[in-house]
């Protein structure tokens, strides 16, 4: 298999990533969509090349990890490559926020970065000689960051102490959760710099006709009123997606955060995965972070690609998808629900084993139930639906509970519970399964038909799902079988679908001899084992 | 809420103004705990953490002329609670060293005045003072184990020399049987200076170094004069 | 790549360990793990899940499926209530494990991954009455108890609490302790907390006292503007805590808005207490001669995660107050540069 690793990005993650993984020996592509910065990468060994692309955007991307091969625009010219993994690590941009604040930009109302241009360029500009007074507006309507308040306190403390002005800066909550920070601002404030923060009030501020600002608030420690008319205004920025950053996250099929980074929140992703495998995000592609965040996200990724090419055996077995051809009806909907991207067309759709996760999302949802994944087919599951001792023995109505667990949260918190001793309903049995959207109807069925009194669907919290919509589709199922069991007369309160954490033991103790309870109330089931 | 003062400019603010007082003013994160440990916070809408603030901010002429400085009793709680380890009590001090002296509030400045003057706060005469002293003595003298007790007053070459708070030869004449019980008891060779005996030194309170280095002045002369090597001054 | 046959000492069990191990494990090289507890997983094993209607993202639930993959693992061993008692390094490193029972042996190792974590700070110094009133808990406190049971109670009564104040910054933030740092992570798990808190339990108020919120998760903003509307928050810290006549707590503090001093009663007291370093790092610069830097955390002199010490690294809260994810991005880190410097 080929070593090479495509890196979206022209930045020091960029970069550091594409060092890295060349000391390693392997090829790295990297594609930057403009100029970008002068690219000296070392050739380190003999067998490994580098290919930087300049002004290339990626347009169209195929195949699966270990074999994508992409297509890029270079100046209207299409470029093709084959890769066997892709790092986003494009930059983000910064939107000033004069229109947040009101504000238009004038000479005397700039951005942060128009000011770190100022500051860097030779001869500063008359702009700052000429102002004695600089008042930052930081994080006052939406809060603000560390990343931005680090910058905006270094600015300061360099005109503070080099360009002798005075700095005010206006926040709400003050952002020091980084590291150096609470130093960083103790040090400004021995340069003179001047904080004034607010609690619910915001300052009043409007720009004169002279294209100046006015602000005017009052000082929530001593009540006072200030203002001020003149001097340099400098508004803070937002950190966002660029529009590019967007698109690369449609183009190659990961879910994106509502800010449009590559990556959503989802702690599986935990820390530069996206849903699809081989596709990583990191650094500024990934998250607003810190220069330093950059660069741990750049050795993560690097052992990411680095397990891929080394790791010999797998961490867990996992029981890959498998579609029949025959009987597809290329209906899509596999293709269309994969969370991880793992279903290729070809004529018809095809399980890319390599990418697939197992989470059988895609046997339960397709109508014709060509999909298959071994242990997951009606009979297997129904197999493990056995009635504990418990259920058969005495008079006394111990009600049997079947509890189709996702593996990863519903089943290690009932390991959990076991280890720490909590109630556990004596005729539970628990069936595990990848994921509750591999959950289909003949499980349910299947259980009911075994003689379970009630039925629990156990999945992750909303967004906590690795999966990403496994518990939506398990939710749907429910819902589904809900309405049945109402229209066959059934009582529909034998089913119950609750989700947790991989780490509430006690919760699972709870949820479970309450819904216990419950049937116990119901009485047993009237559908009679067997047929 | 009395407002500090009318709408300031921040152009005309000069809040390096202050920035040479060694207290850690700046570093001020406003959390307010001196405020919520301070016993007189709310007392005419004072709270410590508005003087550290106007001295943050260089409010020159509105901490001199408030009254806020001159209600802090100092008892330190704000600097003991401080997680910037700002010395409150001595900025406040500091703040009331630059009020002119004149307008340094009534009670103070006399008493701060006469001691200057006259060796005590309240402008008490020599004979005056002895007198009261040993009229005390006798009553001390006439209690069943304290048979000849007496004052010693001026006495040269004694072990322990010892201050008076004004208010014991005033309104709280009763309590100088104290100390001289527990002397008696324990057989100490004390006595006290029959001039310039005032142990309350209100250049403490009134922020005024100079005062404050005149009377600790005379006292220590006192030791020289009468050759006594230990000092008690309990204040 | 070649690093068969080298080995790597992680020394520290919790979330940090945990990744290290299994990064390195991961591309064939020997881990041992060393945990001084008798359970592996550190303080993110006993945190609390904070979802409410959906996942919050904080992260304590990952460290489960770590602790299985270090199980499941032939290529980790653990070495389960011991510590390092003696480290010679010359080329190789011989080092001596011992166990709480008292007996030690002796192993050899390429490289060290120093992952023993923080330190709570302990508040019983602060005017708030821990360990004296039953009823003034820390946030650590408080993720053991809604772990352990869905609704919060009070622990001198067991009753559910009508009114429970948060306090924020203790022991973070704080010039007179030398603790000049932001612990970054409390904001986030008091908030969340509770939210939680007030999403079972509808009829118990929730009042926050901060200096300055700090930021935390994606959608900081939507998340904030909810919790504002839920939970009360006064940008004050408290200054006194006493306890009433009927086993309640009587709080003092500063109303800037109001320019009023002012008491308030509470049923629970929650201390966010920051992150400190931790007690084993005497113990571990003697043995390794890695330096602190001036808050007294392990110092990385070249910002990457190697220590002053050739072939000792470092990762986790060991370096500094972070969260569970920076936490496993830090080890991943220290893997690399492991495997790096094992390759030489």
């Amino acid at each position: 298999m080929q070593r090479r690793t495509l890196i979206i990005g022209s930045g020091t993650c960029a970069r550091n990533m594409a060092e890295d993984l060349l000391s390693l020996d392997i090829e790295i592509i990297v594609a930057v969509k403009d100029e970008g910065p002068d690219f000296s990468l070392s050739n380190h060994t003999q067998h490994a090349s580098a290919e930087v692309l300049k002004h290339t955007r990626l347009v169209k991307c195929r195949g699966s990890v270990g074999d994508f091969t992409v297509f890029m625009d270079q100046k209207g010219e299409t470029v093709e490559r084959n890769v066997s993994n892709i790092i986003i690590a494009e930059e983000d941009t910064r939107e000033p926020n004069f229109a947040l604040y009101g504000l238009a930009p004038s000479s005397h109302i700039i951005s942060s970065s128009q000011l770190k241009d100022l500051l860097n360029s030779p001869g500063e500009g008359a702009l700052l000689s000429g102002e004695e007074t600089i008042v930052f507006l930081s994080g006052i309507l939406d809060e603000s960051n560390p990343v931005i308040t680090k910058e905006i306190m270094l600015c300061s403390l360099r005109l503070q102490s080099e360009f002798k002005k005075q700095i005010y800066i206006l926040t709400k909550n003050l952002k020091v959760a980084g590291d150096g920070l609470e130093v960083l601002y103790r040090k400004t404030k021995d340069a003179g710099v001047v904080y004034f923060k607010f609690a619910d009030a915001s300052p009043s501020i409007e720009q004169n006709r002279n294209g100046r600002a006015h602000i005017a608030f009052n000082d929530e420690v001593t009540n006072q009123q200030f203002r001020l008319t003149s001097g340099i205004t400098v508004v803070d920025e937002t950190i966002k997606p660029s529009d590019y950053l967007s698109e690369l996250s449609k183009i190659l099929r990961v879910d994106r955060d509502n800010a449009g980074f590559a990556q959503t929140g989802n702690v599986h992703r935990i820390r530069v995965l996206t849903n699809r495998k081989g596709v990583l995000a990191a650094g500024p592609g990934r998250a607003v972070q810190s220069a330093e965040e950059h660069m741990a996200d750049a050795s993560n990724a690097v052992l990411r690609v680095l397990e891929f090419f080394e790791q010999e055996e797998p961490e867990a077995i996992i029981n890959k998808a498998e579609i029949n051809r025959s009987k597809c009806v290329r209906c899509l909907t596999c293709y269309r629900r994969c969370p991880y991207q793992a279903i290729q067309l070809d004529t018809k759709p095809v399980v890319v084993q390599e990418a697939c996760e197992g989470c059988g999302i895609c046997t339960a949802e397709c109508p014709k139930g060509t999909i298959t994944i071994k242990g997951l087919s009606g009979s297997e599951i129904s197999d493990q639906i056995i009635k504990p001792d418990s259920v058969n023995s005495g008079k006394i109505f111990v009600p049997f509970i079947v509890a189709f667990c996702c593996r990863r949260s519903a089943a290690r918190a009932w390991e959990l519970a076991i280890e720490a001793g909590h109630n556990l309903p004596p005729g539970l049995r628990i069936i595990e399964l990848p994921c509750a959207g591999s959950i289909s109807y003949d499980h349910i069925f299947a259980a009911f038909k075994k003689g379970a009194d009630g039925i629990m669907v156990i999945t992750c919290h909303e967004g906590n799902c690795h999966s990403e919509k496994g518990n939506i589709f398990a939710r749907q199922r429910a819902d589904m079988v809900f309405e049945f069991l109402t229209q066959m007369g059934f009582e529909k309160e034998r089913l119950i679908i609750k989700s947790l954490a991989a780490n509430m033991a006690m919760e699972f103790s709870e949820i479970t001899s309450g819904f216990e309870k419950q049937i116990i109330d119901l009485g047993a089931s009237r559908i009679k084992p067997g047929g | 809420m009395p407002k500090v003062s009318e709408i300031i400019d921040l152009d005309q603010l000069d809040p390096r103004q202050f920035s040479t007082w060694p207290f850690s003013q700046d570093y001020c994160v406003t959390c307010g705990l001196c405020s919520s440990s301070c016993p007189i916070s709310g007392v005419d809408d004072f709270d410590p953490r508005k003087l550290v603030r106007m001295v943050s901010l260089g409010l020159k002429n509105e901490i001199v002329e408030s009254r806020w400085p001159w209600i802090c009793t100092m008892c330190g709680k704000c600097e003991y609670v401080c997680p910037m380890d700002i010395n409150i009590p001595g900025l406040v001090r500091n703040i009331r060293a630059i009020r002119e002296r004149d307008k340094v509030p009534g009670i103070l400045h006399k008493g701060l005045d006469a001691a200057i003057r006259t060796g005590n706060n309240l402008g008490l005469p020599k004979e005056d003072f002895v007198f009261i002293l040993e009229d005390v003595g006798e009553e001390v003298a006439e209690e069943p184990g304290f048979e000849g007790f007496t004052v010693p007053i001026d006495k040269k070459g004694a072990h322990l020399l010892t201050t008076i708070h004004n208010k014991l030869v005033n309104t709280h004449t009763d309590d100088l049987k104290h100390w001289w019980k527990i002397f008696y008891a324990a057989k100490e060779d004390w006595t006290v200076p029959s001039d310039e005996w005032e142990g309350t030194n209100w250049g403490l309170f009134t922020g005024d170094d100079e005062a404050m280095k005149t009377m600790v002045g005379r006292i220590a002369n006192h030791m020289e004069t009468l050759q006594i090597k230990n000092l008690l001054w309990p204040e | 790549m070649n690093v068969n046959g080298k080995s790597v000492f992680v020394v520290g069990g919790g979330i940090a360990g945990l990744s290290a191990a299994l990064e390195l494990a991961r591309l064939g090289v020997g881990v041992e793990l060393v945990e001084k507890e008798d359970v592996l997983g550190g303080h993110t094993r006993q945190f609390t899940c904070k979802a409410t209607d959906k996942c919050v993202r904080c992260g304590a639930c990952i460290v489960e499926e770590k602790l299985k993959g270090v199980s499941d693992n032939p290529g980790i061993k653990v070495h389960l209530g011991s510590h390092m008692e003696k480290v010679e390094s010359s080329g190789r490193f011989v080092v001596s494990l011992a166990d709480n029972k008292g007996s030690s042996h002796s192993c050899e190792t390429d490289a060290i991954i120093i992952t023993s974590g923080f330190s709570p700070f302990n508040p019983a110094g602060k005017p708030y009455g821990y360990s004296r009133f039953d009823n003034v808990i820390t946030n650590l406190d408080l993720e053991r108890l809604l772990r352990k049971q869905s609704l919060v109670t009070r622990p001198s009564d067991d009753k559910a609490p009508e009114k429970i104040a948060f306090i924020q910054c203790v022991g973070s933030r704080d010039a007179k302790l030398n603790h000049l740092w932001c612990s970054k992570v409390c904001c986030g798990s008091a908030l969340r907390m509770a939210s939680l808190i007030r999403s079972r339990q509808s009829e118990t108020g929730v009042t926050l006292f901060y200096m300055d919120v700090q930021t935390f998760g994606r959608d900081f903003q939507r998340f904030f503007n909810k919790v504002k509307n839920d939970v009360r928050m006064i940008r004050a810290i408290p200054g006194d805590v006493f306890k009433t006549e009927d086993d309640r707590l009587r709080l003092t503090y500063f109303d800037s808005a109001a320019s009023e001093p002012r008491e308030e009663i509470f049923d629970l007291i929650v201390l966010s207490v920051g992150l400190t370093p931790g007690t084993d790092l005497a113990r571990l610069v003697a043995q390794l001669n890695i330096e602190l830097s001036d808050s007294g955390f392990v110092s990385t002199p070249e910002k990457g995660s190697g220590t002053h010490e050739d072939g000792v690294f470092a990762a986790g809260t060991v370096l500094g107050p972070m969260s569970i994810a920076e936490s496993v991005a830090s080890a991943g880190k220290a893997a690399r540069d492991v495997v790096e410097y094992l390759k030489i």
